[in-house]
């Protein structure tokens, strides 16, 4: 299984990595933006992507609503902070599959992400 | 019955009886791949439609039989349910109790109640799937049955109980969280809806007004699917596809749409407003929504469906319900309106409801006009309607045509001549030459739309043998396959009524005599699945259709001692038999070979129907036979519409025309290309020899006005191929085929003749039978 | 025999085995119209078959003919089908079975012979089938079905019979399975041996001859069985026992659970031996030696470093120099020598185990410490903050994730301590028994005390602890006890140690 992460932090990424690897995803791509996403998943074909909602450059809702023109299938978990949580329908409206909200435990993180690809394979 | 319509039911025994047909055909197709969700869907459908229309018409014991089926299937279609030879047995059971009732409609008689074994078992088969075990299901019947008018009781209790459903929403954390967000945006989104379904009646907003409406339900359908309403999902689905497609639809189309795009969304208001409020609102939309999807692909909608005709009840009302909310102020429901009522008021010239005797003349038949420009309003729609005209009406159509083709050709062997003149000045020859042209042209479409109308294709009947042949298969024990070739195949209304049930005899026989039972094809050493093959194929002026099985095979020692035992023949005058003529011994009244008598086939009546109405379409019946191997059954019937493109040719003072399906090629051949050997003469053409036929030789033209054949038609029919010698070649025209009488027809070189566009006669030259004579003289020779 | 009347204007040649019929027509004749007729006549008479197509052949040759009669024309008029012989059924083995061989052998039964090594002096399968291991359910290979001929026919229309394909019956045990699609696959992990047309998996790797250059390394899923000796710097490893006949050189050997040592390791103190259970040797030479549980040591352990996880029972073993640890009981005839090397032997709990669980128990010690600090965070930004921002939303995603890793760590950890401190526990004892003699120059280390045998003690003697935790011996002839200290100088090793780093400083 392919992922991309999508985050402007470093730490965040290295956590989330640490999650997927422990449900077993080692396939992993880590881009910093928006931009940097959308220049990496044409040649990295994810199958799943956590996108972080503020990053510099391209937001998370620009960068669901651009990379949605072209795909439309391949799931997508949005990762939020509370000053965005009446946006979230935004976000799902733009094609977001499933979000979690900051600050998670790995737990949720995990049970997100299975969550998101159990609807996806249903 | 007598309160209702008799136009109503006649529609509804049109529409539902073709459904219940192709039903048949479906079901089997189910049963070996009963993993094809779209034939699942597709069966589901059409039950649901049959259901539907007869529930408007307050038909209590045809719904209560459909309505169980239609649980079972939706049991299926979920999942829940799975499709095993139990369920595909009821289900076609349910079918056959179906058919039944509209015989009983047809007549005029009361609907008998459907056996409640069959309903218990259909609905033990929807089990947990289905909200309904047999004991709720009675009393729905009961309950429509006394009303008259169930149309209003429904809208008084708001459709009968079942719809809608109301159920407490249960979300996880992560989403009932959104709740709340999701129904404010809901709301927003569903008048944006509103507003731009109005604005996509005006065709100068409607361009925005789909764009918008595209991005609107794009996104709601993304919220929807994230909290998983369903229904919701379909209505938003329902409403995107529409405005994805707008654009290629034209206005009778959406005539038809609009009203229930806003039913559609005045359900989703009411889901919403349930939402808010913790619950999830089901409606009864699947036919709703399928409708939309049919008018938006183009399909044909079921002729003059009036908006409220067959919809479910309660979509009804909340259509009525829309309209009159914004009738008042918005301009835009009168133009809706209007263009619901698309019903051809054409149907006044439909004929009194009888179920049509196959065998009525007058029986009515169905007309699919292509293409409609006398009609001003709806412009040419792909949506197909459909009237209903008399038989005799279209045969006098057909003889007109038939003139008008003659009388076409002398105008363009007329405008040749003229083209050739100085008669006539320039302008005026090219102005004649083109309306010859024009008219040529003109003549050749309504040929064609004239034609097409009696012409109905072999599947008509074809379609039902699956499900013959399994349900003998299921009888006999044995098992059976049966393949179709050629169901597209057209042919004469009158051939469709009178194959029909020939070929069912043909089949029975076949099923129960020819193939063996498994375990002696095993022993056999062949595929214990015998295999029945009904081909069709057009062949000159006929069309043959041939059933072949890979059983026993005929046995031609039993076959004559039983002729002679039925007195059918001597054992002297047996002896002397082709095995041919042993075999068509079957065909006599009064013969059968099986040892024991089933209820399938071996009274012995059978066979003879199958000769009398084959002669009686002036056809043939050969029977061909390889003991172990199987049985050949040819039946070659000729087409009574007979205009054929054809090579005409002249041979001295003759012409003869050459029906141009059998030309393969026409060569000048050299002097050193053809050669006589044996007295023969042959042609070698590239690498292989062929047999040259004189047609002036063969026809006995006079040497006297001949001249030497330059040209060599080479024709093929059956894989044998010769060349025809002819002195001219005039051309290729379309020729109206007049049968010979018998003595004319003679040795059988002919099939027919024609009328030229000069006014004289040309006879049509039968190929098969010319090649035939041409290998018998060989074999005659070589003998 | 009747004698030709006239000369045939035909000459007809039927060849291929009968597949073939050619009919020429000399130059010159003039046929007319009988031409085809007796041609065809001809043919009958040799019983060719008159189908259409021969009909169809022998016209255009006369026409060929009457177009220039002056030449001889030529014409296979008549054509066999040839029988397609049917394929006998095959095993294609796994390409990975062939293993160093580069023969093309693909096929098992008719070129078994090569599946051989070439070289060395013992030309076995063995040798060469010993590298290729497998693990169950690996694939080992395909069994092909038998493929049916389809008959030929000859011109005379006779039957041509094609061959029919023989099916391939493998030779083969339970510790291979052959699928109902033909896959033929490993019913255990082992070697696979591939005898003539038998194709097992053994679970036992015997080597015939050294584990050498011919060998290369080992590493087996079962038992290995050395028949000769281990060469320097070779690794054998087995999850099962080890038996090793011959010399063990300057080699590693790990074995799962026992190993043997029948003739003995002299490893120049390179390598290392271990097994996970007992340990049986003729004699350790300079080896680095681990035996989880007990060592038993026929002749003598002679400058090896030696760890006994259970008892050391050699009542006919000399120890002489290096150091030995025993956990258990330790019974030895000689320790040390005449020339006083010095030779250390630990009693009790070993002493590196004991650091081990000092380290694991500072680690620990971290860990909670880390893990209570997150923790302390956590709940101060949880108390503190109503509205977290997004960094600190950030950062509590980070505390949270690292309280998760940390108490992972902490359990795992906790529970390997406790895992070895009890299995160390179980068996620890003080009790060392010497049947002939102590040399001085010998270091017993137990519990807290070190003792120095700075004069040859007698056997045989027993030391043990006694009631109070103080060392004793016990004469086992008199079975009267004195203190150790009574006939050897012993220190407490706390302050031996503190000297130690006195010293260092």
């Amino acid at each position: 299984m392919k992922i991309l992460l999508v985050d402007d932090s470093k730490t965040m990424r290295n956590i989330q990595k640490s999650v997927l690897s422990q449900l077993g995803y080692t396939e992993i791509e880590e881009a910093c933006d928006g931009v940097d996403a959308l220049s990496k998943v044409g040649a990295f074909e994810p199958e799943l992507l956590l996108v972080d909602w503020n990053m510099p450059n391209m937001d998370g809702l620009t960068f669901v609503k651009k990379y949605r023109q072209s795909d439309k299938s391949t799931p997508i978990i949005m990762v939020t902070t509370e000053t965005e949580r009446a946006r979230v329908v935004e976000a799902i409206k733009a094609g977001v599959n499933n979000y979690v909200v900051k600050p998670f435990t790995p737990d949720l993180l995990s049970q997100r992400i299975n969550e998101t690809l159990e609807k996806v394979a249903a | 019955m007598s309160f209702f319509d008799p136009e109503i039911l006649q529609d509804f025994l049109t529409e539902s009886g073709e459904l219940l047909e192709e039903l048949d055909a479906d079901l089997v197709t189910l049963e070996d791949s009963s993993d094809d969700p779209e034939l699942l869907n597709k069966v589901f459908r059409a039950l649901h439609t049959i259901k539907g229309s007869a529930s408007f018409l307050g038909m209590a014991n045809l719904v209560s039989i459909a309505h169980v089926a239609e649980d079972a299937l939706n049991g299926a279609r979920k999942g829940e349910v799975v499709i095993d030879q139990r369920f595909m047995d009821a289900i076609l059971e349910a079918v056959d109790i179906l058919k039944g009732q509209f015989e009983e409609l047809g007549r005029g008689d009361d609907l008998s109640a459907p056996p409640q074994a069959l309903i218990q078992t259909l609905a033990e088969i929807a089990g947990g799937g289905a909200p309904k075990t047999a004991q709720e299901a009675a009393p729905v019947e009961t309950a429509i049955a006394p009303e008259p008018a169930p149309a209003e009781q429904a809208v008084a209790d708001g459709g009968d109980g079942e719809w809608p459903r109301r159920q407490l929403m249960q979300l996880e954390a992560g989403k009932s969280e959104l709740i709340d967000f999701m129904v404010t945006d809901l709301e927003e989104s569903i008048v944006s809806v509103q507003e731009n379904l109005i604005k996509l009646v005006d065709p100068t907003s409607r361009q925005d007004a789909a764009l918008e409406l595209a991005e609107l339900t794009e996104g709601v359908s993304r919220t929807v699917e994230f909290f998983e309403f369903a229904q919701l999902g379909t209505l938003v689905d329902t409403v995107n596809m529409v405005s994805e497609h707008v654009g290629e639809m034209n206005e009778a189309s959406i005539g038809q749409t609009m009203p229930r795009l806003l039913a559609i969304a005045h359900l989703m208001a009411e889901q919403t407003d349930g939402l808010k409020i913790g619950e999830v609102v089901t409606f009864d939309v699947d036919e709703l929504c399928a409708r939309v999807a049919d008018v938006v692909l183009g399909h044909e909608l079921a002729e003059g469906i009036q908006i409220d005709a067959n919809a479910p009840i309660e979509v009804v009302y909340a259509v009525d319900q829309v309209q009159g909310m914004i009738e008042p102020n918005n301009g835009a429901a009168p133009a809706v309106a209007p263009a619901c009522e698309v019903q051809a008021s054409d149907d006044a010239t439909a004929q009194p409801v009888v179920v049509a005797d196959t065998t009525d003349a007058t029986a009515p038949i169905t007309v699919v006009i292509d293409d409609a420009p006398a009609k001003a309003a709806p412009p040419p729609a792909k949506v197909e309607q459909t009237i209903r005209v008399e038989v005799s009406r279209l045969e006098s159509l057909l003889n007109l045509v038939g003139e008008l083709v003659i009388q076409k050709n002398r105008v363009g062997a007329l405008a040749r001549s003229i083209s050739s003149t100085d008669a006539l000045s320039q302008d005026l020859r090219e102005a004649f030459g083109q309306g010859s042209s024009d008219l040529d042209r003109i003549t050749g479409d309504i040929q064609g739309a004239v034609m097409r109308t009696r012409m109905q294709p072999l599947d008509k009947i074809f379609g039902k043998y699956p499900r013959l042949i399994r349900d003998l298969a299921r009888k006999t024990g044995k098992e059976m396959q049966l393949v179709v070739e050629g169901g597209d195949v057209e042919v004469d209304k009158s051939v469709i009524e009178h194959l029909g049930d020939p070929l069912v005899h043909l089949m029975r026989n076949s099923a129960d005599h020819g193939v063996e039972s498994p375990e002696d094809r095993k022993a056999a050493g062949k595929d214990p699945k015998g295999t029945i093959k009904l081909a069709a194929v057009h062949e000159g002026s006929h069309v043959v259709i041939q059933m072949i099985d890979d059983g026993a095979g005929l046995d031609r020692e039993k076959l004559t001692g039983i002729a002679i035992k039925r007195g059918l023949t001597t054992a002297d005058d047996a002896a002397q038999l082709s095995d041919r003529e042993v075999y068509r011994f079957i065909m006599a009244a009064g013969f059968s070979t099986a040892s024991q008598v089933s209820d399938i086939s071996g009274r012995g009546v059978g066979m003879d129907v199958v000769r009398t109405n084959i002669e009686e379409l002036k056809g043939t019946i050969d029977v061909d036979s390889t003991p172990g191997k199987g049985t050949t059954i040819t039946i070659k019937i000729p087409l009574t519409v007979a205009i054929m493109p054809a090579m005409m040719v002249g041979v001295g003072a003759e012409q003869y025309a050459i029906p141009l399906s059998s030309i393969l090629e026409i060569v000048m051949p050299d002097e050193e290309q053809v050669s006589t050997v044996h007295g023969r003469r042959v042609m070698r053409l590239r690498d292989s020899v062929l047999p040259l036929v004189s047609v002036g030789d063969l026809f006995d033209v006079p040497e006297s006005t001949r001249e030497k054949g330059k040209f060599a038609i080479v024709v093929e029919l059956n894989d044998q191929v010769a060349g025809l010698m002819v002195e001219e070649l005039i051309g290729q025209q379309e020729v109206v085929v007049k049968p010979l009488e018998e003595d004319i027809a003679g040795d059988g070189s002919l099939s027919g003749a024609t009328v030229r566009d000069d006014g004289g006669v040309s006879l049509i030259v039968d190929i098969g039978r010319l090649i035939a004579a041409a290998s018998e003289n060989e074999r005659a020779l070589s003998a | 025999m009747s004698e030709p009347h006239e000369q045939s204007p035909f000459i007809i040649n039927i060849r291929e085995g009968g597949l073939e019929c050619e009919v020429t027509v000399r130059a010159g004749m003039d046929l007319e119209s009988t031409g085809e007729a007796m041609c065809l006549g001809e043919l009958r008479d040799l019983e060719v078959e008159i189908t259409s197509d021969v009909n169809k052949r022998v016209a255009a040759l006369l026409l060929l003919h009457e177009t220039d009669k002056e030449q001889e024309h030529s014409l296979v008029v008549a054509q066999g089908q040839e029988p397609r012989h049917g394929k006998d059924g095959r095993l294609e083995l796994n390409p990975k079975l062939l293993g160093p061989v580069d023969a093309d052998v693909d096929e098992l039964g008719c070129n078994s012979a090569d599946v051989v090594l070439e070289h060395a002096e013992v030309v076995d399968h063995h040798d060469r089938s010993a590298f290729i291991l497998v693990e169950a359910g690996e694939r080992l290979g395909t069994l092909h079905e038998p493929v049916d001929g389809v008959d030929g026919r000859s011109v005379k229309g006779e039957t041509i019979a094609a061959k029919v394909g023989k099916a391939l019956v493998l030779n083969t045990d339970e510790s291979v399975v052959v699928k109902a699609c033909g896959a033929i696959e490993a019913a255990m992990s082992g070697v696979v041996v591939i005898d003539g047309k038998k194709i097992r998996v053994l679970q036992k790797l015997e080597v015939h001859g050294n584990v050498d250059f011919h060998t290369g390394n080992i590493d087996f899923p079962g038992d290995v069985v050395i028949n000769k000796g281990v060469k320097d710097c070779f690794n054998v490893q087995a999850s099962c026992d080890i038996i090793v006949r011959g010399l063990v050189e300057a080699a590693s050997i790990h074995a799962g659970r026992d190993l043997e040592l029948l003739g003995g390791a002299a490893c120049r103190e390179k390598g290392e031996l271990s097994a996970v259970r007992d340990i049986r040797a003729r004699y350790l030479n300079e080896c680095d030696l681990r035996a989880g549980r007990n060592l038993t040591v026929e002749k003598e352990i002679i400058n090896a470093h030696v760890a006994v996880g259970a008892d050391l029972l050699s009542p006919n073993c000399t120890i002489i120099g290096g150091s030995t640890f025993v956990t258990g009981s330790c019974d030895i005839e000689e320790i040390g020598s005449e020339r006083n090397i010095p030779t250390q032997i630990t009693l009790g709990k070993e002493r590196e185990a004991a650091r081990l669980t000092t380290a694991a128990d500072e680690l620990l010690e971290m860990i909670q410490g880390k893990l209570a600090k997150s923790q302390s965070e956590h709940d101060q930004l949880q108390h503190n903050t109503s509205k977290l921002t997004p960094t600190q939303a950030e950062t509590m995603t980070e505390l949270q994730f690292e309280i998760g890793t940390y108490s992972r760590l902490e359990g795992t950890l906790s529970s390997a301590v406790s895992g070895m401190d009890q299995a160390v526990g179980e068996v620890a004892s003080v009790d060392l028994t010497v049947q002939r003699q102590m040399w001085r120059g010998v270091t017993i280390v137990l519990g807290d005390c070190e003792a120095f045998i700075e004069e040859p003690i007698k056997g045989p003697f027993r030391i043990s602890l006694d009631s109070h935790g103080k060392p004793i011996l016990t004469d086992l002839i008199s079975d009267s006890s004195v203190e150790l200290s009574a006939v050897a100088r012993v220190r407490s090793r706390i302050e031996a140690e503190g000297a130690d780093e006195a010293i260092a400083a």
